[in-house]
């Protein structure tokens, strides 16, 4: 318990230096919203009253506890170009860009888990081989690049799956789904080999042990040994990675989110940066901050649940 | 005296004819529903003519689906009754009265009155709500209501600008719900008398609006559904309309315009527009307070090449930004050698700089012009900045020289006038040139259309001779769309009428 008040404490005070240094460095930008919104047919006075309005001539320290206040108080304010509630722009885009970042990861697993295995249990051979270079064929490849290859084939020349768009799932699974498949397989098609490389490392390493020959000699199925006694302790680099990709996912989604006109966070980060739409930078900024405080944490808790020693040492202290 | 060519008039006459001949077929193929999903380069910032701010195509395009003004410009260039059936022009010009449609409903089901539309246009005009479309209606002093369907424009002055400005949909000449507006809901819930009725906004992707049952026109009106999809990127909306994702596009990427006339799956719609493109030359900054300075750069640009590069010759030449024509009006064309002689004439180093935003196409009309400049002995600095940093710099009078815009509108006069005016806080060139300013005045009072487009047009002459700004790359529209899109009346002064297409389910 005690390690996990510490850990708490430690990622809220990770979470409270990102928001004043993001607010920080948002506000020495170059660049005013107040000229984007006045638009190339104003005047001088026309921009300073727009300053004026929403407050931006105030010192940035002050507007920083202003907004503190308010996020405590779920009021994490308002665009300062479309008016739009920031925490409801945020949340209403939330959902794209997660289930982009799941649906990515399940497929990024779907391939790096078996591959991983069987090319761990099969070192060197053929198959082995074949993976290999199918991984580093597809890791070569930037997955914006990767995405305009998926839109060419399965958009533009055999017209199976729509290019752009996006429907939510109270339209129909499928309708739903069939937006996601090409970004999702944009990211997990260079993601999977990282997770699949690893894997087999650890499970190569985890299949020498004497526990593992011990089971062989008394002839426990191979696919036992494999999913049940030898997946458990090969998979902790697995979920750190896994860990780190979603928190950076989540981010750095901002690609692919614009090729496919998905209209998630990462879409709606980069509008903002280019409009200098502060509030929206900062909520963006606080949201991604907390995905991957969270997903770190949650990472650590999984920690101790596959392992039996972690929970015994972190108990002792 | 300056005259419209009978060229331009017998093609509006065709354009009038395409028009009616869209409009019939429209008629014809109403009932037919459907719905048409259009890509936009833009989100729309809000409906509210306060809040909102000026409109862009994609605000004027999904605001105008809801949304209407009191007059329509017609493609043949005539105003015809829209919500307002009939108006006058008291003799001394500063007074206009408009009858306005009777049996009207906003969305809501509430009427549309003639206090809806004082409510409307004094808001605008009221300072304290810092519209900015106030500063293009100046001009109107206030607006009284009369009787329920009568409403009076009282103006500063005679203004032959009123018409366009009451036609107009990007600068609140759109009329919306007052009791909406005083709710603070018009901003994202829009309700207006137009044949769409508004649904759903996802911010970011998408405006959904419906066909609205009670609507006074509907006979013209034959989609279900409209819905508007946000695809700021040009490459992804091009591969939007090329994989059937939405019905149409309007586009100025040269590239995709050429490969969509070869793909036989499409269709390309294509129509002159007004306004132009625009370099800035700032006349309070040394050396370019000279006008043999100003002059040599002029000469030494090359609008042709600009177009061929940058916009792959899609874009048409242009010596003025109005959508008429005008007869001479001293255009400096591209010519190194006049521009080497001005070089020597000035007999010092002429050294410049010039920003430009950070995007392929700014980046490209930078090193074009850098090249020019080089070949008639000037030197020309180039700093890229972002887009809202060039504004900035513009406005704050921190450059020498910027492209710039001059938009397509009914009537570009506002624009010509505040860019012209030495008094002006639009001026951003800081010129002061007492001849343009008696020419901006005289365009701005002038008693009839004729006189002020007479006006633009030696006000155009003045500053293609002395000026500080070089007009640039005509506006041309390309829309791209399925084949079974039927209907397109194209854009009329920056505004697509989308709203008025029909479907083809065949």
């Amino acid at each position: 318990m005690r390690y996990l008040t510490n850990r708490l404490v430690h990622l809220l005070a990770v979470l409270l230096s990102v928001t004043i240094l993001t607010f920080m460095l948002v506000n020495v930008l170059p660049g005013d919203i107040a000229y984007d919104i006045a638009g190339l047919d104003a005047s001088e006075e026309e921009v300073q009253a727009i300053r004026e309005d929403l407050g931006l001539n105030r010192p940035a320290i002050v507007r920083y506890v202003e907004w503190l206040g308010g996020v405590l108080t779920g009021d994490w304010g308002h665009s300062f170009r479309t008016g739009e509630p920031v925490l409801e722009a945020i949340m209403s885009r939330f959902p794209v860009s997660l289930e982009l970042v799941i649906l990515a990861q399940i497929i990024a697993l779907c391939l790096a888990v078996p591959l991983g295995v069987i090319s761990a249990l099969r070192v060197n051979s053929r198959f082995d081989r074949v993976v290999a270079v199918t991984g580093f064929f597809c890791l070569s490849i930037p997955n914006f690049m990767m995405a305009i290859i998926l839109i060419y084939i399965f958009g533009l020349w055999l017209h199976w799956l729509p290019v752009t768009g996006y429907e939510p799932l109270s339209e129909g699974l499928w309708a739903n789904l069939r937006n996601f498949i090409l970004p999702a397989l944009s990211f997990a098609l260079a993601e999977w080999t990282v997770l699949a490389r690893v894997l087999r490392s650890d499970m190569i390493g985890v299949l020498q042990e004497d526990y593992i020959s011990m089971a062989r000699a008394k002839g426990m199925p191979v696919q036992r040994i494999l999913w049940v006694h030898a997946m458990r302790p090969s998979s902790f680099s697995l979920i750190t990675l896994l860990g780190l990709q979603v928190g950076a996912l989540i981010g750095g989604s901002i690609i692919i989110e614009s090729i496919f006109a998905l209209p998630g966070v990462g879409r709606l980060l980069i509008g903002s940066v280019y409009a200098r739409d502060f509030m929206i930078i900062q909520g963006c900024i606080t949201l991604i901050a907390v995905a991957y405080v969270v997903i770190n944490f949650t990472v650590d808790i999984c920690y101790a649940l596959l392992d039996p020693r972690v929970r015994a040492a972190r108990s002792h202290g | 005296m300056i005259k419209k060519d009978a060229v331009t008039t017998n093609l509006r006459h065709a354009a009038a004819l395409v028009l009616a001949a869209s409009f019939a077929a429209v008629a014809g193929a109403a009932q037919a529903g459907g719905t048409l999903t259009v890509g936009l380069e833009t989100d729309v910032r809000g409906f509210d003519s306060v809040k909102g701010g000026v409109y862009g195509i994609s605000g004027r395009t999904v605001a105008g689906s809801m949304e209407e003004p009191l007059i329509m410009y017609s493609a043949d260039g005539k105003y015809e009754p829209f919500l307002a059936t009939e108006w006058s022009n008291s003799d001394d010009g500063k007074t206009w009265t408009m009858k306005l449609r009777q049996g009207v409903k906003y969305h809501d089901g509430t009427d549309f009155e003639a206090s809806d539309v004082a409510a409307h246009f004094n808001r605008i005009l009221d300072p304290k709500m810092k519209s900015r479309s106030r500063g293009f209606m100046t001009a109107i002093k206030n607006v009284e209501v009369i009787d329920t369907h009568t409403a009076q424009f009282n103006l500063v002055h005679p203004w032959q600008g009123f018409l366009p400005a009451m036609a107009g949909r990007d600068m609140g000449g759109v009329i919306e719900s007052p009791e909406q507006t005083a709710a603070g809901k018009q901003n994202r819930q829009p309700v207006g008398t137009g044949p769409f009725v508004f649904q759903e906004w996802r911010g970011g992707d998408r405006v959904i609006v419906n066909r609205n049952p009670n609507y006074w026109d509907k006979d013209k009106i034959s989609l279900d559904k409209i819905i508007y999809r946000i695809l700021p990127d040009p490459q992804t909306r091009f591969q939007s309309v090329k994989a059937g994702d939405v019905d149409l596009i309007w586009t100025d990427r040269g590239s995709s315009i050429l490969n969509a006339k070869k793909d036989k799956s499409l269709k390309v719609f294509e129509q002159a527009g007004g306004g132009s493109g625009l370099t800035l030359l700032n006349a309070s900054k040394p050396p370019l307070d000279n006008e043999i300075v100003r002059q040599a750069v002029r000469h030494a640009m090359n609008q042709k090449a600009i177009n061929a590069v940058l916009w792959k010759n899609t874009r048409s030449f242009a010596e003025h930004p109005m959508g008429f024509k005008c007869g001479d009006v001293k255009y400096p064309y591209h010519s190194i050698e006049k521009a080497k002689a001005l070089v020597k004439q000035y007999g010092k180093p002429i050294k410049l700089q010039m920003i430009h935003t950070t995007t392929p196409r700014g980046r490209e009309f930078g090193e074009i012009n850098q090249q020019l400049m080089k070949k008639a002995g000037i030197e020309l600095e180039l700093l890229p900045v972002d887009q809202n940093i060039l504004v900035k710099r513009v406005f704050t009078n921190n450059y020498m020289m910027s492209g710039w815009r001059i938009a397509d509108s009914i009537d570009v006069g506002p624009q010509l006038f505040g860019l012209s005016y030495s008094k002006s806080p639009y001026n951003i060139t800081r010129n002061k040139k007492p001849e343009l300013d008696k020419l901006s005045l005289g365009m701005r009072m002038a008693k009839t259309m004729k006189a002020r487009e007479e006006m633009q047009c030696k006000m155009a002459a003045y500053i293609n001779n002395t000026g500080n700004m070089a007009f640039g790359s005509g506006n041309r529209y390309f829309i791209i769309m399925q084949p079974n899109i039927k209907g397109m009346r194209g854009f009329s002064y920056g505004t697509p009428y989308v709203w008025y297409l029909s479907k083809d389910k065949g």
